[in-house]
């Protein structure tokens, strides 16, 4: 299992290896950084002294080095568009507001998805099943920005039972947290189910049932403890949707939270924002996926042994 | 005698000629009815002529009709699904939208497809270093977030059909590559490859004439599948403010035009949102019904 685990953990290195490449080589096609930092009317000298104190000519490989060995040391350079403030700091600060709108999604998605599953596969061809289906495609085919506005429009403008936007109670968390959760619930139920079915036609369960075992305790404990390692497979790429999509519904629900940060730094052609905020989101990703890799060894003793 | 021969015959060729038909009949018939109107009257036809079902120029400003509702919440046939801030007309600009969707989404499965497809077939077929080089830069590929992708191109290059092409494509090469991958490390080694080799059959004739065929059923049924997700992918980006770019029309751009009005002039996001939940959806059972079809057993893979 160590060497496993150990494994996983070189070939994350390897995405933060490749990721920190194309971050810098973005920024350098996005144009000289000098002329972002000049004022509009500073000559060729001014030019001159701001590249030599930034060690712009030097050859390229030696500026990446430069680049990778202050990012190993939390320097990402400075924001352009909030002065004097690092954009790692930046993106730190408004991380946690992220995380709790993710957190909230990924608990909402769980404990819908899950027992829908888990029933869909038990009652199936059932009417329940068939309106697990269709929750299923519509989270899967619903354009989440658009879900979120009708929400506000119908539950927040109409009906004023939760506030449109911004940041507050725990009622300001609902309507982002479901917009978000609505893909997750889809998967999830397709995945539970699937895997339930799977669990319920093995050998084990007919011999819980010829032992005279409580069918409740069959499906919920016997057949889930062994279906949930199927979901948990795909939890790490959910995971990495779900951090996406943040970005996406920040901005609907003016959530001050990373996303909302990553589209102001992209109006304001804030490059070092950008560039700290995909390395953070993928080292979120990558620290997702190592947890689930954790969690699924405890899981599955299959993978313990081996 | 003569008479019963002639009853037998009849019957066989009554027998056969239906069956021959049969086949794409039944094809035909079975394929789902709501869905394919859905697609060919939402997406394909709008994207292929538009100037035949539009009633204005999507571009065209009339300030003296902006904000005008729709035709049954006190507008008039002349905008029937109502006008924006800039009295653009919302249904010849969902019409026009249709073929950026499409066209995207088209391009980038062509070009994501046949690079991971080729990228898939060398790793399965060759194995060794190539192939764990290989599935390390998919492994890479999946955990970088498309949007970020994006947003990190979109502050370096200018938004254009281009940028978003690529991103996309550069998004959707390793789901190709990592499938195809799978299929050709359990057909490499059948018999028939073997014999194929023994004959003196060249890689590229092996890989074309004997694994591709196996291969591309599954292949096709990614690549529907994947039509409505990257749909979805260009309206996020268009919503962003990072997709097609300006003035076009584009179904993303124009639920992010109508957001601050959603309490009043609901319909300016409401329509372009219609569209692409009802666009996705199909393609979605339409992918469904191909795999079903064509390959059941790939019900658990995809």
């Amino acid at each position: 299992m160590w060497w496993y685990l150990a494994k996983r953990l070189l070939q994350s290195l390897a995405t933060l290896f490749v990721v920190s490449f194309l971050a810098f080589f973005m920024s350098r096609i996005s144009g000289s950084p000098v002329d972002a930092l000049l004022p509009v009317d500073a000559g060729q000298e001014e030019a001159d002294i701001l590249i030599a104190e930034w060690g712009l000519d030097r050859p390229l490989p030696v500026q990446y080095l430069t680049f990778l060995g202050n990012a190993l040391q939390g320097d990402l350079g400075e924001a352009l568009k909030w002065r004097g403030q690092s954009a790692l700091g930046l993106v730190l600060e408004r991380l946690p507001a992220t995380m709790t709108l993710a957190g909230a999604a990924i608990l909402l998605g769980l404990v819908i998805a899950v027992p829908l599953g888990v029933i869909s596969a038990v009652k199936k061809g059932t009417w329940i099943d068939r309106v697990a289906k269709v929750i299923a495609l519509l989270g899967q085919s619903l354009p989440e920005f658009w879900l979120g506005i009708v929400l506000i429009w119908i539950l927040a403008v109409n009906l004023g039972w939760l506030p449109t936007s911004g940041t507050g109670g725990l009622s300001h968390l609902v309507l982002p947290a479901i917009t978000l959760s609505t893909t997750l619930v889809a998967a999830i139920t397709r995945l539970t189910r699937s895997a339930m079915l799977d669990a319920l036609d093995s050998e084990f369960i007919k011999l819980c049932r010829v032992k005279g075992v409580r069918e409740r305790r069959i499906i919920w404990i016997h057949a889930l403890r062994n279906a949930v390692s199927v979901p948990l497979t795909y939890f790490g790429v959910l995971a990495g949707a779900i951090l996406t999509r943040t970005v996406v519904i920040e901005t609907v629900f003016a959530w001050p939270g990373t996303g909302s940060l990553v589209i102001e730094a992209v109006l304001g052609r804030d490059f070092a924002v950008v560039q700290a905020a995909m390395i953070v989101f993928v080292l979120v990703f990558i620290a997702a996926n190592l947890l689930v890799d954790i969690l699924y060894a405890v899981v599955d003793p299959r993978i313990r042994v081996e | 005698m003569a008479a019963g021969d002639a009853h037998t015959a009849q019957t066989a060729s009554t027998i056969k000629a239906p069956r021959a038909t049969a086949r794409w009949i039944r094809t035909l018939r079975s394929l789902p009815i709501v869905p394919t109107s859905i697609l060919l009257f939402v997406l394909v036809l709008p994207a292929i002529a538009p100037q035949f079902l539009a009633l204005h120029d999507p571009l065209e400003v009339n300030v003296p009709e902006r904000l005008s509702p729709p035709v049954l919440f006190g507008g008039t046939w002349e905008y029937p699904f109502g006008t924006d801030q800039l009295g653009r007309d919302i249904y010849s600009r969902l019409v026009h939208g249709a073929r950026g969707s499409l066209l995207v989404a088209l391009t980038t499965i062509f070009i994501g497809g046949s690079v991971g497809v080729a990228l898939g077939f060398v790793a399965g077929y060759f194995g060794r270093w190539l192939d764990s080089f290989l599935m390390r830069m998919v492994d890479v590929s999946l955990s970088i977030p498309m949007i970020l992708l994006a947003l990190t191109f979109a502050v370096a290059l200018r938004p254009s059909f281009g940028t978003i092409i690529l991103v996309i494509a550069l998004s959707l090469w390793a789901h190709y590559a990592r499938l195809v991958r799978g299929e050709v490390l359990g057909l490499r080694d059948r018999d028939y490859v073997a014999r194929a080799k023994v004959a003196g059959a060249s890689h590229l004739r092996i890989l074309g004439r004997h694994l591709l065929p196996n291969v591309i059923n599954t292949i096709t049924i990614l690549a529907t599948l994947q039509v409505g997700q990257v749909i979805m992918m260009e309206a996020a980006l268009s919503f962003l403010g990072i997709g097609i770019p300006r003035p076009q029309p584009a179904w993303g751009r124009m639920i992010a035009d109508g957001r601050q009005l959603i309490a009043s002039e609901w319909w300016i996001s409401f329509f372009p949102g219609m569209a692409i939940l009802l666009v996705v959806m199909s393609l979605n059972l339409f992918g469904d019904w191909l795999r079903d079809h064509l390959d059941p057993k790939l019900r658990q893979i995809l």
